[in-house]
């Protein structure tokens, strides 16, 4: 047996080193790998489930092409390839390669993903996306504020008096964080949980605010004001480091605490509470979820939390930080997020056109000379993660032609006319990094691609011979096949960084060079005027919004305000699942095995529905049925649906939801989503 | 100090990462794990916290499998003290899933025999802890140095006296984060509708087969002391014949059938191998005393035997949840086998005497449940109250008449229904149920 260590590559906080057991060609078992101080204990269950998901049965390990009846056959690569080249062929003569839709998203991170874009690039080019269905309105209030996305080495959290998670439920999304949380509790800290739903990560905290969704900012902006009014502010912080503070003041006068519990339906005294402790509770972390940020408010919602760290002088210290996303160990990227995120300002010409993730559907129907008549889809599942899954579908149906990479047949893969096997993490050489703890890892190759299975970089390549293109040619964009010449790329690249030993990698994760274990530590602010920036210009000139940061309402839809649509959903994730991934394997299938909406006792009632009954959630969008749970804790008014769930499996969240983008970032505003539930004719229990 | 679990309540998150370790290392389907998580307040009740217990084989010091286990298929380890389950020893009468209230022993459908959590052993020999212990990602389930010790009582964690080789850390917090939810008198009734829902481990649609058989060890007892002294006429096909069906119908649930015979071994510990054995030595010695000449010092251990068995049968179901503070069931074995003994015998004074002590047993047990808000059947209880006391009551017999048949047919149907609500709110002790309990419990001081 042998035994390497490794580093889980979805996205997700934690990326966890851990150490992969290696028998007969099959992933055996796994171990928790004590290199990485931020995941030292073990790995979750999706990361356990890696030994099902290597060499599950439901892989795909051959090429399928569709056939008339809409199942799969399976065809050799030659077919495939040859199918596809001729297909690009000919779209490119005709049509123009503006044609043909590359779509990528966040299944696997690593530095290999950038071959990826080189072979669309050297075949002249395709229609590409910008945005993200993340957190970009997030990174793009951070970078505006703070000139920089970082914060504190996981760990120091231990250091924390006064934590704050708004918004974030790391007991299922991060797990390993509740270890530094629970240290710090440990010792005495206070921990404050912002959130409409009762999580896990709620259970131990000693208050539980629960605001209604989409209203975060107005809470930070009453709890700023109050910090304010009183006085418990660090003035001299704010003298040295802080811009805009005197406006900031006085934009936010009129949100008293009774305003403030109005728009947020939080009681005041909460809010006079949570102000008195961020004022006299040092240091303080404040860690916000990406949820808030997916609304159409997000950025400035993500900017107004942030005053209450700056306002307290909660930044640069040990202990204190605002611990939204940690960028630090992405040293190999050429262009950082959020601006990788935008669209080309100055249009490559051969990437000149792309559309918006958060609006995949109506742009994917909207695009003209030349209408988008192929898609390529890799490392996503737009089916069900992007908003409007009717008008996904609908798009996705009226092309000519769709690929779709993957490893198991997704609602995604299910629409496409060839599925090429994709490979899994332990089948190629990659480096990662992590958005959350400041390693740089190597995922080495252990296994052989089972089946079939080609890396993305070998079917580039392939293509590109099929294509017609010389290898001399395709040697300046893409790696040749073989892991060695992966390697060979992998090691140029760490060689830039003295401090990385490639070698040493394959032992142990490497902190980041350069990176600040405590964030900002420095007081070096790499914005315009040098700042902490409350008033941004940058903010104005760049995205039309308020140089300050403000509540502004989400969106109702005219059917919501006049009640139709009276509850809000959320899609939260859970501990089960990243996005769309992982659902579908037996080891998870245990525990959660079909999905089921989560309403307030109190909604039950009112609508004559019980636990375990049958509902459906409904909105003009769409509407989907699913078994509901009552609970006693969740804030009245809203609906949980989890995130995730296939259309297969009963459907996604997303039928409901609708494709806006964020106020800043490009983001995905999911959540300015309004529904009504009612008890499904026949919705006993079953 | 010696080595075993450690939890810590703070940091267990319930993520399951324990449970699927187990069964990575350990290489089984995922039907019926080890390990498993239990939650108290998975309905988040706004004024109660929600925590989680992890907990597979405690490998006890007094453990309640071995001492129950009629085959003697669990051992203790030397050295690292695991209770090992042999499994080539197992009958698979399930009887160590109802005795220990951790719920580890699982039994497997399609082994026939019972299987559960190892510790481990082979990694422990190579100085590594358990899979579950090793992976946990909060570092809330370790194996470690502890203080073995009878645990006090923590909310949702049972200590019977077995001393489990585990280290519980208890809440700092033990109440929910402050919140501004409340909840109405009208939600309060939903919320304990729904957190009252744990299954019992046993019931009536399984255990059927021993209502029969418990009824039928009871009737041969009383048919043979009225045969012995010829109160009616002893015929061996009937005490054979039905003694032989018995046999057969309590080796029905067996995994095993064919290790049936090592159910005995255990008699100095397990209530059920010597159930089994007086029975046994009961109808056998039953049959010798009718084909031998009739001495009555045969018979009288024909007797003894068939007392003690039917003893033996009452105290099987010790291991059950007593739902009352009486330890007397009114369905008792031991008291049916008298009252049969009562019919047949023609006393009946004795019959009004058991008769009697069975209604005030089952009168006080439902008047219990009422108090308690535990469920009542009352399609069972009123046809078994008039069946079976008020009916007789209006039969009964003078003195000096012999025993009327339609009135023994009554108290027969009465004695049925008993037994099958015996097995209707039959009820053992497992970590979800523990949490059930405590909840309720907790809910009831909270809102009185």
């Amino acid at each position: 047996m042998a035994i390497f260590s490794t580093a889980c590559p979805r996205n997700c906080y934690s990326t966890c080193s851990f150490k992969v057991h290696v028998e007969q060609g099959r992933v055996v078992n796994i171990d928790p790998h004590s290199g990485n101080k931020a995941t030292p204990e073990g790995i979750c269950i999706k990361g356990l489930s890696y030994v099902e998901r290597a060499h599950s049965s439901k892989r795909i390990l051959y090429p399928l092409r569709k056939n008339k009846s809409g199942g799969f056959d399976q065809v050799t690569w030659v077919e495939a390839l040859e199918e596809i080249s001729e297909k690009i062929r000919y779209l490119k003569e005709n049509f123009g390669p503006h044609s043909i839709l590359y779509y990528a998203a966040s299944g696997m991170s690593g530095l290999n993903n950038g071959y990826s874009g080189k072979f669309w690039e050297m075949i002249g080019g395709a229609t590409t996306m910008y945005g993200n269905l993340c957190w970009p309105a997030g990174l793009e209030a951070i970078q505006l504020t703070l000139g920089d996305n970082k914060h504190n080495d996981p760990w120091d959290i231990e250091n924390a008096k006064l934590i704050i998670l708004w918004g974030k439920n790391p007991a299922e999304t991060n797990i390993q964080q509740m270890i530094f949380i629970e240290q710090a509790q440990a010792k005495g800290a206070k921990l404050i949980v912002v959130d409409p739903r009762r999580t896990q990560s709620s259970e131990r905290a000693d208050l539980l605010i629960q605001p209604r969704p989409g209203t975060d900012a107005a809470l930070a902006i009453g709890i700023a004001n109050l910090l304010i009014q009183q006085g418990w502010i660090d003035a001299d912080f704010i003298k040295k480091y802080v811009f805009g503070f005197e406006e900031f003041a006085k934009s936010i006068e009129q949100y008293s605490p009774k305003k403030t519990s109005e728009i947020t339906d939080v009681p005041v005294k909460f809010i006079e509470q949570m102000a008195y402790d961020i004022g006299h509770i040092h240091p303080m972390t404040l860690a916000p979820g990406y949820g808030m940020q997916r609304f159409t408010n997000g950025g400035q919602t993500i900017r107004s939390l942030l005053t209450l760290s700056i306002l307290s002088g909660n930044i640069g210290k040990p202990g204190a930080c605002f611990h939204y996303a940690n960028l630090q160990s992405y040293i190999f990227d050429s262009v950082k997020e959020p601006m990788s995120y935008y669209p080309e300002i100055e249009p490559n010409p051969k990437f000149r056109r792309s559309i918006s993730m958060a609006k995949l559907g109506t742009d994917m129907l909207e695009q003209m000379d030349p209408e988008l008549k192929m898609i390529w889809v890799e490392r996503g599942n737009p089916v069900t993660q992007n908003p409007d899954t009717n008008t996904v579908l609908k798009a996705f149906r009226k092309l000519d032609f769709r690929v779709v990479v993957e490893q198991f047949i997704t609602d995604t893969a299910q629409e496409a006319d060839i599925i090429l096997p994709a490979k899994n993490m332990f089948e190629q050489t990659d480096i990662i990094g992590s958005y959350w703890n400041p390693y740089v890892q190597l995922k080495p190759k252990v296994l052989d691609p089972a089946g079939e299975v080609k890396p993305e970089t070998e079917i580039y390549y392939l293509l590109a011979k099929k294509l017609g293109f010389a290898t001399s040619e395709i040697e300046k964009y893409l790696p040749l096949p073989g892991d060695e010449n992966i390697v060979e790329k992998l090691r140029q690249e760490v060689k830039k960084f003295p401090e990385l030993d490639f070698d040493k990698l394959r032992e142990n994760p490497a902190i980041a060079p350069g990176n600040q274990s405590i964030a900002f530590a420095d007081l070096k602010f790499n914005t315009p005027t040098g700042k902490i920036e409350l008033y941004s210009e940058q903010a104005k000139i760049k995205w039309g919004v308020n140089q300050l940061p403000t509540f502004e309402p989400i969106i109702m839809d005219e059917s919501a305000q006049k009640n139709k649509y009276p509850l809000q959903l959320m899609s939260p994730n859970t501990k089960n699942r990243i996005h769309s991934q992982f659902g579908n394997l037996e080891v998870i299938r245990q525990f959660a095995p079909e999905p089921y909406a989560v309403i307030s006792a109190s909604d039950a009632a009112a609508r004559g529905i019980s636990d375990g009954q049958k509902i459906k959630i409904f909105n003009n969008r769409g509407e989907l049925t699913t078994k509901v749970k009552i609970n006693f804790s969740i804030k009245t008014g809203c609906v949980v649906y989890y995130n995730g769930w296939w259309m297969q499996e009963g459907g996604t969240p997303n039928l409901l939801t609708k494709g806006r983008e964020t106020d800043m970032g490009y983001g995905t505003a999911f959540h300015d989503c309004f529904v009504e539930i009612s008890l499904e004719k026949g919705g006993d229990r079953g | 100090m010696d080595k075993g679990f450690f939890f810590d309540l703070n940091k267990c998150v319930g993520c399951h990462a324990c449970v699927v370790a187990c069964e990575i290392e350990n290489g089984r389907e995922q039907h019926q794990p080890w390990r498993a998580i239990s939650t108290f307040n998975a309905f988040q009740h706004p004024d109660l916290p929600v925590f989680h217990y992890s907990l597979a084989c405690n490998h006890c010091e007094d453990a309640p499998c071995a001492h129950n286990c009629p085959a003697v298929a669990f051992i203790r380890e030397e050295g690292i003290q695991t209770i090992k389950h042999l499994a080539d020893k197992c009958i698979g009468c399930k009887y160590c899933t109802w005795a220990c209230p951790y719920d580890a022993p699982k039994f497997i459908d399609t082994t026939g025999v019972v299987e559960k959590c190892t510790l481990c052993q082979h990694r422990l020999e190579e100085n590594k802890k358990p899979a579950c212990a090793n992976l946990c990602p909060t570092g809330a389930l370790d194996f470690r140095e502890i203080e073995i010790k009878e645990q006090s009582r923590i909310a949702g964690f049972t200590e019977i006296g077995v001393t489990p080789r585990i280290e519980v850390m208890e809440l700092r917090q033990k109440k929910g984060p402050e919140m501004a939810k409340d909840i109405s008198k009208e939600e309060i009734k939903t919320y304990k509708s729904l957190s009252s829902k744990t299954a019992s481990k046993i019931t009536l649609k399984r255990e059927w087969v021993l209502v029969l058989f418990t009824l039928i060890v009871a009737f041969l007892n009383g048919y043979f002391v009225a045969g012995m002294f010829e109160y009616k006429e002893f015929s061996p096909w009937l005490f054979g014949g039905l003694g032989v069906l018995s046999l057969g119908l309590s080796s029905v649930h067996l995994g095993k059938k064919l290790k049936a015979w090592r159910a005995v071994l255990n008699i100095r510990n397990s209530w059920l191998s010597r159930e089994i054995l007086f029975y046994s030595l009961f109808l056998s010695t039953g049959m010798l005393w009718f084909f031998l000449p009739q001495t009555n010092y045969l018979g009288y251990a024909v007797i003894l035997f068939g007392y003690a068995a039917a003893w033996s049968v009452d105290k099987v179901y010790l291991v059950l949840i007593p739902k009352t503070r009486i330890g007397w069931h009114s369905s008792s074995i031991f008291l049916s086998s008298l009252l049969v003994m009562s019919l047949f015998g023609v006393d009946h004074l004795i019959t009004a005497i058991i008769l009697g002590i069975k209604f005030l047993l089952y009168t006080y047990r439902k008047i219990y449940f009422q108090m308690h808000a535990y469920p009542i059947n009352y399609w069972l209880s009123i046809p078994r109250i008039i069946f079976g006391f008020i009916v007789p009551v209006l039969l009964f017999p003078n003195y000096y008449e012999p025993t009327p048949l339609n009135f023994m047919i009554f108290i027969g149907i009465g004695e049925l229904m008993d037994r099958i609500e015996f097995y209707l709110e039959a009820d053992i002790i497992t970590p979800k149920k523990q949490i059930e309990l405590d909840l309720l419990q907790k809910l009831e001081n909270i809102t009185s």
